[in-house]
């Protein structure tokens, strides 16, 4: 079979599966047993796909993903969230706009401390939208901040999608983390001038309101308590892989620790609170594991049928630069993001793009990033990107969703900014990584 | 049939608990592997192969859980405009593949666990362990899971929410 059928079939069939609602993890075990029948050994061949679906997940890099989304929901659990939250609104003068700076503040924060861009975003809706509509924020600046927030998560450090990413490409984890740090800042700043200009066009989207005024020691009283704490919590993760003393599996067991610790100093740390993140814990993670046990027989597929180096063949004999081609993986991700979940995104693609970058001579670790931001953009993407429904559950009646989708829009601009950045300085998501051990 | 059905969801729940208990004992673990490091001292030089079955088994033990409270990942941007009648259909198809899929996982599973218990072979990995103990809970959690989807065929409930705005759990 030549490779783009076999390209077509692999891939175009757990795309027609998921379109009718078969749960993603099955989509990819049911093309599995197609696949062994068409391009291997037919039923002989089914024991091996049983055989090879542990090989990824007993693999040591893949641990800190169920302790980054345990920390992330002992975090948002225990209330120290909030704690975090109304600290950082005590340092907030009265500024236009100043609830839309701190959804990107408490948002990036949140960031280093889950790596759940979902939970990030539920999180903040469900914070920040009932107050800002309280204060007469206009819809558009409500959710925008919200939505381009919320996907910070997914690039800055511990981001569980990275780890995820690392694993499937067989990248360094620890050099991937890091990595997104400066993008992941330079990405919160950029947000913060899309709010500024916003609020200078828009002035009436974002009424200004009297706050009560915090004295000086109450501010440094709350950096003292609620912030100092959590930033030793983020050294704890991202400190400890950066200066080489844990490994990222290591860190995120002590970024668990950490945040059992303080939440015990504070109080908050309740049966009930850890059972709701225990529970969380086995939903997000078991799902995310269940669909990845089908992932290594996927590429072996891809590589069997000759998919993928038929499709690696013609990229590279393209007439193109290596710049075009880049543009186009980067709006494929998009386009499967219309419609597709991270993950299942990922697994189609990791086995064609990373070898593609590779022979165009992309760092890979640079390259992983530019694929982070892509997945975090077309999270935001209409007709069908997840957060932009996510934020209609949270907003209020009668949004609708070229609304959501034109309040992210700058923060998309935002992001595709970053990526002209990135791809005119790879410094910025390199620099880290080169300083590791 | 009450009883039997009570101690089957029992033990459905029995595993998510056994998924838990795992996480908290690869954190503990990894957190004296580290401590016992810094401190000078020898640590286990089973942490790595703990952790890394841990994973597989804390996959395992969830699984039927989230088929049983819907925690999977559907694309229901399709489905969810389609008619009633249509809808009914796909979720048909849906649970018939699915029932399939994992029935033949539960059987080739089977086969591997026996081929590896009567052969005795080894897993070489940090410590060196029996590779039936890799393929133990799967034939159990891969029937439940297919016996989960036939309660979905047969019973009045459904995988499907039809809402997009209903956030699920994701990273």
């Amino acid at each position: 079979m030549e490779w783009y059928w076999a390209g077509a079939l692999l891939i175009g069939s757990i795309i027609s599966m998921m379109a009718i609602g078969i749960p993603v993890a099955f989509a990819f075990l049911l093309t599995n047993i197609m696949g062994i029948f068409v391009f291997s050994t037919g039923v002989s061949g089914l024991i091996q796909i049983v055989d090879n679906s542990t090989s990824l997940l007993t693999t040591f890099t893949l641990a800190p993903i169920p302790m980054f989304i345990l920390m992330g929901s002992l975090f948002f659990h225990t209330g120290l969230a909030i704690r975090v939250f109304d600290a950082l609104d005590k340092l907030m003068g009265r500024i236009r706009g100043r609830l839309c700076y701190l959804t990107v503040l408490g948002g990036s924060l949140f960031s280093t401390l889950t790596g759940s861009t979902m939970a990030n975003t539920a999180m903040l809706g469900s914070l920040m939208v009932p107050e800002m509509q309280r204060r007469g924020y206009s819809p558009h600046m409500s959710m925008g901040p919200i939505l381009g927030t919320g996907g910070l998560a997914m690039i800055i450090p511990p981001s569980s999608l990275g780890v995820l990413l690392a694993s499937i490409a067989n990248i360094d984890v620890g050099r991937l983390l890091i990595a997104g740090l400066l993008p992941g800042v330079l990405l919160a700043i950029l947000y913060g001038i899309a709010i500024f200009v916003q609020t200078r066009i828009f002035p009436d989207s974002t009424p200004a309101y009297d706050v009560e005024p915090s004295t000086m020691t109450e501010k440094f009283l709350a950096v003292v308590i609620n912030i100092l704490p959590m930033g030793i919590v983020v050294f704890m993760v991202v400190g400890f892989i950066v200066l080489g003393i844990a490994t990222p599996t290591e860190a995120a067991a002590f970024g668990v620790l950490g945040v059992v610790i303080l939440a015990i100093a504070f109080r908050c740390l309740t049966w009930s609170s850890i059972k709701t993140s225990m529970t969380g814990t086995i939903k997000t993670a078991g799902m995310v594991f269940f669909i990845l046990m089908n992932s290594t027989v996927f590429s072996q597929l891809l590589a069997l049928s000759g998919a993928s180096a038929g499709m690696l063949d013609f990229a590279t004999g393209l007439e193109v630069a290596p710049f075009t081609l880049l543009a186009m993986m980067f709006l494929i991700l998009l386009a499967l993001g219309m419609f597709m979940d991270q993950v299942s995104m990922m697994l189609i693609t990791v086995p064609i793009f990373f070898p593609l970058a590779q022979t165009l001579g992309y760092d890979l670790i640079w390259f992983a990033i530019i694929v982070l931001i892509a997945l975090e953009m077309s999270l935001t993407t209409p007709p069908f990107g997840l957060l932009l429904f996510i934020m209609i559950g949270v907003a209020p009646k009668g949004t609708t969703l070229p609304q959501v989708a034109l309040a992210a829009a700058p923060f998309l601009l935002c992001d595709a900014i970053l990526v002209g950045i990135l791809v005119g300085a790879p410094i910025i998501a390199l620099y880290l990584p080169g300083l590791m051990s | 049939m009450q009883l039997i059905a009570k101690t089957y969801g029992a033990a459905i729940s029995a595993l998510a608990a056994i998924a838990g208990v795992i996480v908290a004992a690869i954190f503990i673990v990894i957190v004296v592997d580290v401590l016992m490091r810094t401190a000078g001292l020898q640590p286990p030089s089973w942490t790595i192969t703990y952790v890394e079955y841990g994973l597989l088994y804390f996959t395992m033990c969830s699984a039927p859980y989230l088929v049983r409270h819907k925690g999977h990942v559907v694309i229901e941007s399709l489905v969810s405009v389609m008619p009633r009648g249509v809808q009914r259909f796909f979720e048909v198809v849906t649970y018939i593949a699915c029932i399939g899929g994992t029935l033949i996982f539960t059987y080739q599973s089977i086969l591997l666990l026996s081929e590896t218990w009567i052969s005795g072979r080894i897993d070489v990995r940090g410590v060196d362990i029996q590779m039936w103990i890799l393929y133990f809970p799967m034939p159990l959690c891969f029937l439940i899971i297919a016996i989960e989807f036939a309660r979905y065929l047969v019973g009045p409930d459904t995988i499907y929410s039809y809402d997009l705005t209903d956030a699920k759990d994701s990273i």
